[in-house]
């Protein structure tokens, strides 16, 4: 590695490597462009990629990001844009879980599909996506739903899980290991024009108290469907308070569900 | 007796989002969805901040807010 921390440091301008410089240390020393980002930012630099970033987050901050992994569970409306950002922000592992592949209904919102990828599996396009986009990040795709049984594997090892499910019940058992792993948990739902966030900490019980005693599985979405709008702006949301929880900044939606009506534009807090 | 109405996303097309209403004494949760119109499935239902049943009796200066259960991902 020392031969590669000499060439970026050589290469270096202005604190920034450039990516035409990041891939031509992978390609002479060998290493996959993840460990040559990791090689750029513990020597106290910053990718060129990151440059606008560093007005917003600082760049041992951005070697936080880099260092971290965070479980994205649904990769549908909301998980395609959550996999998204976290990518172009720079989160260096990103687990991604859904059992799903692309249907024609799903063109109107999802990211990832495209009429090419019709019966496509979702977190294999995430996957190609992101190789795309942020070479450097490494997306782990499970093909397979969330479950009690297998939750805890699919979380280990990650700083944040990320809420992007389309069942009430499941959701429930996402936060109830959360808790149990102690992993705080950013919550998002959409249907038509509304939808909520919330973050919680291990020891909090907002979706309890969002969804109360009622067992159910399913909720408004079948009736108001979802815009191409919706998704993206919860997403950026629930991103916002994953890039908060893996810095330790600024103030979360913990205890607080932020809901949001885009028919009407208003954003109001309901503490649940 | 005077309740408190709050409604919340879908539930405020063509109706408010908050108002007080006037409904008879020992009326019930369930009578205010029906008077609203609102359907009772997928409804979150909340009593002065607390979940309730639909047939809980209200009282004179509760506020009770209804939600939509927003499931989508």
């Amino acid at each position: 590695m020392s031969g590669a921390a000499d060439f970026i440091m050589e290469h270096s301008a202005g604190g920034l490597l450039s990516w035409q410089h990041q891939l031509e240390a992978s390609e002479r020393f060998g290493l996959s462009l993840a460990e040559v980002e990791g090689v750029i930012l513990d020597k106290g630099l910053l990718p060129g990629r990151y440059q606008r970033n560093r007005q917003t987050i600082s760049q041992a901050d951005q070697r936080e990001l880099f260092r971290s992994r965070v479980t994205v569970i649904g990769c549908g409306g909301l998980g395609c844009y959550v996999v998204e950002e976290l990518a172009r922000l720079g989160v260096g592992q990103i687990v991604v879980v859904d059992p799903d592949t692309f249907e024609e209904h799903n063109l109107n919102r999802q990211l990832y599909s495209t009429p090419e990828k019709l019966g496509e599996v979702k977190v294999l396009a995430a996957l190609q996506r992101v190789a795309e986009v942020n070479p450097a990040v490494t997306v782990i795709p499970y093909q397979k739903a969330f479950s009690a049984e297998n939750g805890k594997g699919l979380l280990a090892g990650s700083r944040v899980a990320v809420d992007a499910l389309d069942n009430i019940g499941v959701r429930m058992e996402l936060a109830e290991i959360c808790n149990m792993m102690g992993l705080p948990l950013v919550h998002g739902a959409i249907a038509g024009w509304f939808g909520h966030v919330t973050t919680l900490f291990p020891g909090d019980d907002t979706l309890q108290n969002i969804y109360g005693p009622q067992k159910a599985s399913k909720g408004v979405e079948a009736s108001l469907g979802n815009p191409s709008f919706t998704p993206a702006l919860v997403a950026a949301l629930q991103v916002a308070e994953v890039c908060k929880l893996l810095l330790g900044q600024g103030k979360t939606l913990k205890n607080r569900t932020l809901m949001i009506d885009l028919l009407n534009m208003e954003f109001q807090e309901l503490e649940l | 007796m005077q309740i408190t109405v709050k409604l919340y996303g879908s539930l405020c097309i063509g109706r408010f989002n908050s108002a007080l209403c006037e409904y008879p004494d020992h009326c019930t949760v369930l009578t205010i969805v029906k008077s609203l119109g609102i359907p009772s499935e997928y409804l979150i239902r909340l009593r002065n901040g607390s979940h309730v049943q639909f047939d809980e009796v209200v009282q004179d200066g509760d506020t009770i807010s209804l939600l939509p259960m927003l499931d989508g991902g």
